[in-house]
C-alpha cells in the first residue's frame, strides 16, 4: 500500500488554467481583453455622470456618500413568535443592527390568520407570527421607534393591516408618525409573478395595487419619510433571471406604479423618491456594481425626461438590497462567507443605501444569532476596516465600469421597452409571458450549472467529500417540535374570545363601506386593527366588499355576518 | 415472461403554503427530459390533496419538493394519508432544504432521496427511475 502510494506521482495543472471560451458577465455581456478611452468616448461627464451626488446621479446619491452616512447595516431576524422576534430585535440593536426588519410568517403573507385550517403547521415559519395590533405591539416592546428606520419585509396584501397597527402602535405611544422612518417591502406587482409563480389565489391584481396606492396616499400626508412601494427586484433576480433582466423588469414596475399614482393625481415630486427598489447583489462583482450605477442613471432620466420632474432631488433612487441568496451552496457553508463579502462589498461600490448580507447557513435554514452576526460583521469590517468609504464612488470613471454601466443601461432599457410594447409589466404579467420569462430562466440556469459552463466551488467545481468540510455550527430551531400546533393556536383562540365583539363589528362594517365607495382604506384599518381585528379579518372584509371570496382558498367564511 | 416497457409516471407535489416553486418546476422539467410522464400539483396543497391527485393520475412515486424548514409534519402526514387510502405501493422521494438532523426519521418513514441544493439533477432522475422499477408490478 505503502509503496504504491510513494510510486504515485502528484501534480496539478491548475496554475496554467484560464477562462474557457469567451468570457461574458453572468447577463451574457462579452467581455474584452482591456477597456480604453475609445470604449467610453461618447460618454459626457456632466451628462451622462456628473459628479456624485448630481443628476443623473450615476455616482451616488449624495455628495459625500459614505462619508456621510454609512450604509443601513442590517441582517434578516426572526421568526417564530412576536415576543421571540422581539427579544431578538432588541440583541440585535444591542449588536451593531442600523435597523430592525421583521418579516411575517408564510401563513401572514398568503393572507391567513394562524388559525386557518392551511396554516396549521406553518405559523411562525419563515417569518413570525404577525396577525393583531397586539402581535405588532408585542414585537416592538421597549424599542425607540424614533431612533431607527424600521423595514418590514415581504408585506403584500398584508402590508395594510400590519402597517395600520404599526402606526396605531406607534400613535399610542406618543410618537409624531410623520417623523417615523422605514420601508414596506410591499410590491404585489412582482409579488404576482415572481415571488411565487402564481401569487395570491382569489386576488386580482387591481385590487392589490389598490391598496398599495392607497398606502402610498396616506404616506405621502401622513407619514411622508417612509419609503413604500419597494420595489422587489430581489424577488425577481431569485427566479433566476440575469442582472439586465432584473433591472429592466424593476424600471417596468416603477412605471406601473408612476401612472397608477398619475390616475390618483398624487404629486409625482413627493412620491418618485419614495419608492425604493431592493436589488439582489450576485456574484458577478463588476456587473453587479454597474447594475446599481446604471439603475441610479435610468431612473433619474425616466423621472425628468419622461414624466418631466424639476427637482433633481425627487429623481433620486433609493437602493437597499440582500445579497444573493441562491450564490450560495449547502457544500462547504464556511465559502458562502466568502461569496457573501464579495456580494457585500459590490453593493458598497455600486453606492446602495442599505445592504441586508445573507448569512452563510441562508441554504440550509433559518439564522441562528452566531451566523447573523458574521452577516452583520461583514458590513461593519468593510465599513472600519477597509478604506473603502472614504471617498464617494472609488470606480467612477474606471474604463470598463463606465462601459458596463453604459451597457447595463442599454440592455435594460431594450429590455424595458419590450416589456412597455405588451402594455407595460402588469399586462405581461396577465398574458402569462412574465411567468414563462421566468421559468426559462430557471431550466436554462440549472443546465449552465449541470453542463459546467456556471462553475461554482463544492457544487461542480473543486468538490470535496462531507467529512473534508470545515464544520460550520448550523443551528436552528424547529418551531414544531417542541409546541403542538393546537398550542401554537391558543393565543390567538384566546385574543378572539376576549375582544369586544361588538366595537369589532362596527369597525369592519365602516371598513366594508369604505372599501365598497373604493375610498383610501387606511384610516378604516387603523380603526379595525384598533377595535382588535386580525389582519386576515381585515382583509377578508375588504375582499368580500370587492365581491371576492372572504378566504382567498375558500375554506372559511365570514365569522361576522 | 416480458413486460411492455411503461412510462414511468411522477407527481411532483409542493405541499403547504410554502411558495417557494423554482426547483419543483426544474425538477418537472428534468423528469420529461428522462421520458418521464411528470405532473406538477401546483402550490398549496395539502397532503390529502397530493395523495388523492395520486391516486387518480395513477403515478409510481411522489416527488415532495420541501423548503419551509418543516418536513417531520407534512411527510409523515403524507405517510399517513398513503396508508389510510390504501396505496403503500406508491412511493416518495423527497427534496429540498431538508437539515440532516431530521433525516434518519424521514427515512424511517419510508421517505427517500432527501436531496439538497445542488445536486445534479441526475442524481434525483435516476433515483426516481430505480425506484419505479422496483416497484413496478
Amino acid at each position: 500500500m505503502n509503496t504504491e502510494k510513494e510510486n504515485e506521482l502528484v501534480g496539478s495543472k491548475i496554475w496554467l488554467e484560464r477562462p474557457a471560451g469567451a468570457p461574458e458577465t453572468l447577463s451574457g455581456i462579452p467581455i474584452k481583453e482591456s477597456y480604453g478611452p475609445e470604449d467610453i468616448k461618447d460618454l459626457d461627464y456632466n451628462k451622462d455622470i456628473g459628479a456624485p451626488g448630481r443628476y443623473p446621479f450615476t455616482r451616488g446619491l449624495h455628495s459625500n456618500m459614505y462619508r456621510g452616512k454609512i450604509w443601513g447595516r442590517r441582517v434578516w431576524l426572526g421568526h417564530g413568535t412576536c415576543e421571540h422576534v422581539n427579544e431578538e430585535a432588541r440583541w440585535a440593536l444591542q449588536h451593531g443592527w442600523g435597523a430592525i426588519g421583521a418579516g411575517p410568517d408564510l401563513c401572514t403573507n398568503l393572507n391567513l390568520d394562524s388559525d386557518h385550517p392551511l396554516a396549521i403547521g406553518y405559523s411562525g415559519v419563515q417569518g413570525c407570527v404577525c396577525d393583531t395590533l397586539r402581535d405588532v405591539d408585542e414585537m416592538f416592546d421597549t424599542i425607540d421607534l424614533s431612533s431607527m428606520p424600521v423595514v418590514f419585509h415581504h408585506v403584500d396584501m398584508c402590508a395594510l393591516p400590519i402597517f395600520a397597527a404599526y402606526l396605531v402602535m406607534a400613535q399610542g405611544r406618543g410618537y409624531d408618525i410623520s417623523k417615523l422612518r422605514g420601508s414596506l417591502i410591499n410590491d404585489p406587482i412582482s409579488n404576482s409573478f415572481a415571488w411565487c409563480s402564481t401569487g395570491i389565489p382569489n386576488t386580482p391584481l387591481s385590487l392589490q395595487m389598490k391598496i398599495a396606492m392607497d398606502i402610498v396616499e396616506y404616506c405621502i400626508e401622513n407619514v411622508p419619510l417612509w419609503h413604500t412601494p419597494v420595489i422587489c427586484a430581489y424577488d425577481i433576480s431569485q427566479q433566476a433571471v440575469n442582472a439586465i433582466q432584473e433591472l429592466g423588469l424593476a424600471i417596468s414596475e416603477a412605471k406601473e406604479y408612476i401612472r397608477a399614482a398619475l390616475r390618483r393625481g398624487i404629486e409625482l415630486e413627493k412620491f418618485t423618491d419614495r419608492m425604493m427598489i431592493a436589488f439582489s447583489t450576485g456574484m458577478d462583482f463588476f456587473e453587479s456594481i454597474a447594475k446599481y450605477r446604471a439603475a441610479r442613471r435610468m431612473w433619474a432620466r425616466m423621472m425628468c425626461e419622461e414624466f418631466g420632474i424639476e427637482n433633481p432631488k425627487a429623481c433620486r433612487l433609493f437602493t437597499t438590497t440582500h445579497t444573493d441568496g441562491s450564490s450560495l451552496t449547502v457544500q462547504q457553508p464556511a465559502n458562502n462567507i466568502v461569496r457573501v463579502t464579495l456580494e457585500t462589498l459590490a453593493a458598497v461600490l455600486g453606492g446602495a443605501q442599505n445592504i441586508d448580507p445573507c448569512t452563510y447557513d441562508e441554504a440550509i435554514c433559518i439564522p441562528s444569532r452566531g451566523s447573523a452576526l458574521i452577516a452583520s460583521n461583514t458590513s461593519q469590517i468593510i465599513a472600519y476596516e477597509t478604506g473603502v468609504v472614504n471617498t464617494s464612488d472609488p470606480l467612477g470613471g474606471s474604463y470598463y465600469i463606465e462601459y458596463l454601466t453604459n451597457e447595463m443601461e442599454k440592455r435594460a432599457r431594450e429590455y424595458h421597452e419590450t416589456v412597455e410594447g405588451m402594455g407595460g409589466i402588469i399586462a405581461a404579467i396577465e398574458s402569462g409571458w412574465a411567468e414563462a420569462e421566468t421559468r426559462k430562466a430557471k431550466i436554462e440556469s440549472q443546465k449552465e450549472v449541470e453542463e459546467g459552463k456556471r462553475r461554482i466551488v463544492g457544487v461542480n467545481e473543486l468538490v470535496v467529500p462531507k467529512e473534508e468540510e470545515l464544520p460550520m455550527p448550523i443551528e436552528t430551531e424547529n418551531w414544531l417540535q417542541d409546541t403542538s400546533p393546537e398550542e401554537w393556536l391558543e393565543p390567538l383562540k384566546k385574543f378572539k374570545a376576549e375582544r369586544n365583539i361588538e366595537s369589532l363589528k362596527v369597525a369592519l362594517r365602516d371598513l366594508s363601506e369604505v372599501a365598497k365607495r373604493g375610498d383610501n382604506l387606511m384610516p378604516a384599518t387603523m380603526q379595525a386593527m384598533k377595535a382588535d381585528a386580525t389582519q386576515a379579518e381585515v382583509l377578508g372584509i375588504i375582499r368580500e366588499a370587492n365581491g371576492l371570496p372572504y378566504d382567498p382558498f375558500q375554506m372559511i367564511q365570514n365569522p361576522f355576518w | 415472461m416480458t413486460i411492455p416497457e411503461k412510462k414511468i409516471r411522477i407527481l411532483v407535489a409542493k405541499p403547504g403554503i410554502d411558495i417557494h416553486d423554482r426547483a419543483a418546476l426544474v425538477l418537472s422539467q428534468a423528469f420529461r427530459d428522462a421520458g418521464m410522464e411528470a405532473i406538477y400539483t401546483g402550490l398549496y396543497q395539502s397532503p390529502e390533496m397530493i395523495v388523492s391527485a395520486a391516486i387518480q393520475e395513477d403515478v409510481d412515486g411522489i416527488a415532495v419538493s420541501l423548503l419551509d424548514g418543516q418536513p417531520l409534519y407534512i411527510f409523515a402526514e403524507i405517510m399517513k394519508e398513503l396508508k389510510k387510502r390504501e396505496a403503500e405501493s406508491i412511493f416518495v422521494v423527497g427534496g429540498g432544504c431538508i437539515e440532516d438532523r431530521f433525516k434518519p426519521q424521514l427515512e424511517r418513514m419510508g421517505i427517500s432521496g432527501l436531496y439538497g441544493p445542488g445536486t445534479p439533477l441526475k442524481v434525483i432522475v435516476d433515483h426516481v427511475i430505480d425506484m419505479a422499477k422496483g416497484t413496478s408490478r
